[in-house]
């Protein structure tokens, strides 16, 4: 049923056939199909400071690892 | 066997097979030389269409498919066959007529509004369950419940 409805909703792209049209219109109008997404808002001073302050830690956490297994080697 | 018109064919055609074309393939020189085709192949078969097989939009319908996956087939290095040409490449010609998509028509108008909705989102706008779940606000286990029920009573419906 599933491969069936993907080619009859391509045909109905080439023929059009308008009793289905009306139907697609209808769920279109209520749910548009290129709805635009909000666009992502630019980032508070805060947030860059809490970004920034993570990727430290981040890189903090991965600098004692490194430095660990070298010691380690020793 | 009809007789049937090549030009006038080419005309009430012409628009429909760009418009089919240029959803499955980007490439604008590729569309232009692909409709050239399959009116090509339209024109040198007309006295083979016979209408007891299928209607003209059906035929016509069926050569323009095959030449978009001949393309896709040629590109295959460079592009994948998209699902519906590939899922409609399985199906028997024989139901691709508009007298089914009446009766798929008259089919969503018996089932409930937002199963019918899940339907048309789903397969005609390509959207995925999860993609539903966002638009509509239905929860994700819902939408999925509601699209096997969907489908399910449209087999029943169409005697599918």
């Amino acid at each position: 049923m599933d491969k069936i409805l993907k080619s009859l909703f391509d045909f109905q792209r080439f023929a059009g056939e308008s009793a289905l049209q009306s139907i697609i219109t209808s769920v279109e109008e209520r749910f548009p199909a290129n709805e635009e997404k909000s666009p992502r808002t630019a980032l508070t001073a805060e947030e860059m400071d809490q970004i920034s302050a993570a990727g430290n830690a981040y890189l903090q956490m991965e600098k004692d690892k490194w430095e660990n297994l070298v010691n380690g080697g020793n | 066997m009809a007789v049937i018109d090549g030009e006038e064919v080419y005309l009430l055609y012409r628009d429909k097979v760009r418009g089919y074309i240029s959803q499955h393939v980007n490439q604008r020189e590729e569309v232009e030389d692909l409709c050239a085709d399959v009116f090509e192949k339209v024109v040198s078969s007309l006295d083979t269409y016979d209408s007891t097989k299928a209607s003209v939009s059906t035929w016509i319908f069926t050569i323009t498919r095959n030449r978009v996956i001949d393309f896709y087939r040629r590109n295959r290095e460079h592009a994948e066959l998209p699902e519906e040409l590939a899922s409609t490449e399985m199906l028997d010609a024989g139901l691709l007529r508009e007298e089914t998509l009446r009766e798929l028509a008259e089919a969503l108008m018996k089932l409930s509004e937002e199963k019918r909705t899940i339907i048309i989102l789903r397969y005609y706008n390509g959207l995925s369950l999860k993609d539903i779940s966002d638009k509509t606000g239905i929860s994700y286990g819902m939408v999925k419940v509601k699209h096997q029920q969907a489908l399910k009573e449209l087999k029943k419906i169409m005697k599918i």
